[in-house]
């Protein structure tokens, strides 16, 4: 049976190497050329637009003739009186990031080790119910928080009866924890899957081994598990990071340009759509992509040194 | 043969998604542009109409923002016009939070004719040798030949204050629809009448009347200070309850006659202070399109907004009753101000210019503004009669009133958050939930902005 499997493999195998045109190399790029099209209209060009148009002071209102400020914007941001406004948005992008990106991954890594289980029953379900969030949109998940933390919401409700209450939103010292746990909440199931798959494939012959030389369960996740998904871990660690610094979409269905949720990456939003038409910057674009390029160069910074750890421990 | 069709369909998939990326960008060629009348006395005759608006199918495009009564009477307005002339309209109605920008990118690639300006300000802040501010918004729209002169329009003789005060450089570039107040707060009158409370007339009497109020278990007043914008109304009627001369105001803080930590200005913080104190728990998180029902239904006593609001209330209750006074000052008399609402204009490089100005004709009849005025509570700027009294009772009380300090004020580029707007920001106070503590705190925080503001113009 086994022989004439082998003969089939080898017949059909050199009927294929009969049909086949000689390789030509550059098909490759005739089959990588409408995605890297598509890449270059709009992704590398706006992002070169944006670097250029943070030298000029280009504004949202059309008929505006525009110039050439060289690195005026740049000096702006840096040095002058609203330069104080910007440290207090990258003081709350740090806080959103940071507290986000622990929370998200700790949670999601739980989540994923318990549903990763084997006598857990219903798995496929409670996967599902985790990841909906990201089904619904930030839009569903933003409004409904938005309702649910109202002044005249459900949790409002439970602060009246224990006799207190809150103005969620308005509050200086709360909305920007409240806009972290919706943040968490919306994306906590697509890192779950991330990690889930990754579990998926760790060696169960080495978890196997461990047990029987007397590893108890903490020992095997922390010694056998944990090194085996490091490279999700991070990758993961970077997704968040790189998505955190970048949010905006949130924060917009949920405060708006309110100042106490300002982070980086809606201050640019706000400023160059006239999100928050009081602002006196508002409209400003050139001063708004200056901005931009900012945030990438923190984006550049932070992925750069997660990329350092990541290959430090991998080699360790 | 197969292997043919395979690469037939490859072929035509790939040239698909070319075609349908380079199609992107393709655009039809312009028209040549209608005649536009130059002369006030003698509108150009125009016997042929523009080149699209006849052979297009594309309806005439009219773009204001999402407030009720402007929306309500527009469109009675538009099915009047097309019933009259069988051109179609698409109102197009955006919230105004988006509408800066939905405004902009539409006027950018000219998918609009008929257009509100957009901002508070319009026909006002121009600039002015005192004060090195930015041009605002129409100005630039203006300059740019974005927005077209319709002084030559006879149409545009029926209209008084609502035409004057878009002249600029020798011509008219639109039609200010309606003057509204927004330096006073709405009240329930049945709430009023069944507790004995009376309109204060100054200032002491109006932190008695809230007093009062909440001693009942009543929220004074709300606001929906979570959209931002609203809240930085009620500094403009704070400043006018200490002086109405809101133009030396300013002209002053620019001078150096003038400080953020003056006199005068602290007593407008400390207002703000008391002010926010008397608003109902979290209205900084309260949306704008919430606060109407919310006053509609009892939960505050007083609703400060601008008049453009009484179609939404009139919606959330017809039955209900209520009126609208001036925020007092220190003494009696304080009078309303205000600003001109929606300002329409006609896209320069609209294909559509004639029937665009059909429109605005339809709109500039007398009969038909009444009831535009009516639905949304506008202070007439064409000379109407009305019986409605709501709006008769808001003429009588807005004769000579002036401009209001926000939509007036000029801002230095630089300036940092605390000169938003107005430069009075009592929502960072405490008492609105915001960061600092107190109104001379507040006021030292905005001063040192305003100065680091100057010094980078090199003042």
């Amino acid at each position: 049976m086994g022989i004439m499997s082998e003969k089939r493999i080898s017949s059909k195998g050199r009927r294929l190497d009969r049909s086949l045109p000689k390789f030509n190399k550059y098909a490759i790029f005739l089959g990588v050329l409408p995605g890297l099209l598509i890449f270059i209209l709009v992704n590398v060009i706006p992002s070169l637009g944006t670097f250029g148009l943070s030298f000029t002071d280009i504004k949202q209102v059309p008929g505006y003739e525009w110039q050439f400020l060289g690195l005026d914007n740049y000096r702006e941001i840096l040095f002058q009186s609203n330069s104080r406004d910007i440290q207090e948005a990258m003081r709350r992008t740090f806080v959103f990031t940071g507290l986000v990106t622990v929370l998200q991954i700790s949670l999601a890594l739980v989540m994923a080790v318990l549903l990763n289980l084997k006598f857990v029953r219903g798995k496929n379900l409670y996967r599902g119910i985790i990841y909906l969030p990201i089904m619904l949109g930030v839009t569903v998940c933003g409004l409904t928080f938005k309702l649910f933390f109202s002044i005249d919401g459900p949790v409002q409700a439970v602060l009246k009866l224990l006799g207190t209450s809150s103005a969620f939103w308005g509050d200086w010292n709360l909305a920007i924890y409240l806009l972290v746990f919706c943040q968490m909440w919306y994306c906590v199931g697509s890192t779950m899957v991330i990690f889930l798959a990754a579990l998926q494939n760790v060696s169960l012959d080495m978890e196997e081994a461990a047990r029987v030389d007397g590893a108890n369960a903490w020992q095997i996740f922390w010694r056998i598990t944990i090194p085996q998904i490091i490279p999700t871990i991070f990758v993961n660690l970077l997704m968040c990071v790189i998505g955190n610094l970048n949010e905006y979409q949130i924060i917009m269905v949920t405060t708006g340009a309110s100042r106490q949720t300002t982070t980086l990456a809606m201050m640019v939003y706000s400023l160059a759509f006239s999100l928050d038409s009081t602002h006196p910057n508002a409209g400003r674009q050139g001063y708004a992509s200056a901005l931009q390029i900012l945030i990438f160069f923190l984006v550049l910074i932070f992925t750069l040194i997660l990329r350092y750890i990541q290959n430090r421990v991998e080699e360790d | 043969m197969k292997r043919n069709l395979k690469k037939l369909l490859a072929i035509i998939c790939a040239a698909a998604l070319m075609l349908g990326l380079f199609g992107c960008g393709a655009k039809n060629e312009a028209p040549a542009q209608a005649e536009v009348p130059q002369n006030k006395e003698e509108p150009v005759v125009k016997e042929e109409p523009s080149a699209t608006s006849e052979g297009s199918s594309e309806p005439l495009k009219v773009m204001t923002w999402s407030n009720a009564g402007t929306v309500d009477a527009l469109t009675q307005i538009s099915e009047q016009f097309t019933e009259e002339t069988g051109i179609e309209v698409e109102l197009i109605v955006v919230s105004s939070s988006d509408y800066a920008t939905e405004f902009n990118n539409r006027m950018s690639i000219g998918d609009v004719d008929v257009f509100s300006y957009s901002g508070n300000n319009i026909f006002g802040g121009a600039q002015v040798d005192w004060a090195e501010s930015e041009k605002p918004n129409w100005q630039i729209l203006v300059d740019g030949g974005k927005a077209l002169d319709l002084s030559g329009y006879d149409w545009i003789n029926n209209w008084s204050t609502g035409a004057s005060v878009c002249e600029y450089n020798g011509g008219i570039y639109g039609i200010a629809t309606g003057a509204v107040a927004h330096t006073g707060l709405f009240y329930n009158k049945q709430m009023f009448a069944d507790n004995g409370w009376k309109v204060p007339e100054t200032w002491d009497e109006f932190v008695t009347l809230c007093e009062n109020i909440k001693a009942t278990g009543v929220a004074p007043m709300t606001c929906g200070g979570g959209d931002t914008w609203p809240y930085t109304m009620l500094p403009s009627s704070v400043i006018a309850t200490v002086d109405e001369d809101v133009e030396s105001w300013i002209k002053g803080l620019w001078t150096g006659e003038r400080t953020y930590t003056d006199e005068k200005s602290l007593l407008v913080y400390e207002r703000l202070d008391v002010y926010n104190s008397y608003m109902e728990t979290g209205f900084m998180g309260i949306s704008y399109a919430e606060a109407p029902g919310r006053f509609v239904t009892g939960k505050a006593a007083m609703m400060p907004d601008g008049t453009w609001q009484v179609a939404t209330i009139k919606q959330a209750d017809p039955e209900f009753e209520f009126g609208y006074f001036p925020l007092p000052g220190t003494e009696k008399g304080t009078g309303l101000q205000g600003k001109f609402d929606v300002t329409l204009g006609i896209a320069a490089e609209s294909k559509k210019i004639d029937d665009a100005a059909k429109w605005m004709e339809v709109f500039s009849r007398p009969e038909n503004y009444a009831v535009y005025c009516e639905k949304t509570g506008f202070i007439p700027t064409m000379d109407i009669e009305t019986d409605d009294p709501f709006l008769a009772e808001l003429i009588a009380g807005s004769q000579g009133m002036a401009k209001a300090y926000d939509t007036i004020n000029r801002i230095p580029t630089t300036a940092g958050q605390y000169l938003q707007k107005t430069g009075y920001c009592g929502q960072y106070l405490k008492s609105a939930g915001g960061p600092v503590e107190t109104a001379a705190e507040l006021a030292a925080l905005t001063q040192a902005d305003w100065d680091a503001a100057m010094e980078a113009l090199g003042k």
